[in-house]
């Protein structure tokens, strides 16, 4: 019988209880307003960076950088290297809006499928986030040993 | 309808898959937090490096301001991070310990970060607002009085 209660309880499996629901609730909330304000970011960046472009490179050809000279003072590069790095972070805040989107639906309907597919979202965030912020560090690994 | 609440289908469960999703959320965010922690000893590194450059020329003032940023910042990424660990961590023991208590330990943990996120972003966005005003009020200003 002892044996029994032991094997019932051991096979409790973890639960979306109430407290879950809330905070998963409260969480939806906040990754909705950090996605669609880095949307807004990216836009605006995107938005200038084309129309204030020309007058970027003017001053940029003024500036007396290695990297520019590289980059070509004329040629629209830089402006569009700009340009995907705002459309991958836009990418990456999508993974955290779809999160968002999804949790809200599943807490709201019991949806376990949506769950899972918000949970999935929330993990290609963090996976991309992560591999970020390797290559940052590669970064100032190198700087540091150029440093030295 | 009958159907679904029959078998169970209008209920959160945690299946296998969200166990699954759950464990890579716990994984990716425990790599992000762990190279932030190791980012900012580098950051420190840097630092300690630039306060010991500048010493060379007596301009202690720019050092001390360049480790009050970085203090600054890293008390800002170290809660942050900190509260991600913890979320992952948690996550993980009670996934796979069968714990509901660390269970939702994570998931509260999870939703801190995303709030403590959320805070700093209408901070910088109140500041850049602010900062935005403040210019082109001193603009305005100064070109009212190039023209008296």
């Amino acid at each position: 019988m002892e044996n029994y209660s032991a094997d019932k309880l051991s096979s409790i499996d973890i639960q979306i209880d109430e407290e879950v629901k809330q905070q998963l609730t409260e969480t939806s909330k906040w990754t909705k307003f950090i996605s669609i304000s880095m949307f807004i970011l990216c836009g605006i960046i995107l938005i200038a960076v084309s129309v204030g472009g020309s007058t970027l490179m003017l001053f940029l050809s003024k500036v007396n950088s290695p990297l520019i000279a590289l980059l070509g003072y004329s040629g629209g590069i830089l402006i569009t290297i700009i340009a995907v790095i705002m459309i991958g972070i836009a990418v990456v805040y999508y993974f955290l809006y779809r999160f968002s989107a999804k949790i809200k639906m599943a807490i709201a309907t019991e949806n376990t499928l949506a769950m899972n597919e918000a949970f999935s979202s929330l993990k290609i965030f963090f996976i991309i986030t992560a591999i970020v912020s390797i290559i940052t560090l590669l970064g100032s690994l190198t700087s540091i040993f150029k440093m030295f | 309808m009958d159907y679904l609440q029959e078998n169970n289908l209008l209920k959160l469960d945690v299946t296998e898959e969200t166990k699954t999703q759950l464990s890579g959320i716990s994984q990716w965010s425990n790599i992000y937090a762990i190279i932030s922690f190791v980012n900012l000893g580098l950051g420190l590194i840097t630092t300690i490096y630039s306060i010991f450059l500048l010493s060379k020329f007596d301009n202690y003032a720019a050092g001390i301001s360049n480790l009050i940023g970085y203090l600054f910042t890293a008390g800002i990424s170290l809660l942050l991070n900190i509260t991600l660990f913890v979320a992952a961590k948690n996550l993980k023991a009670g996934i796979e310990g069968n714990e509901q208590g660390q269970f939702n330990m994570g998931i509260r943990k999870l939703n801190s970060f995303f709030k403590i996120t959320g805070i700093l972003f209408i901070i910088v966005l109140v500041i850049t607002i602010l900062a935005t005003i403040i210019g082109i009020i001193i603009g305005a200003t100064g070109m009212y009085k190039s023209f008296r």
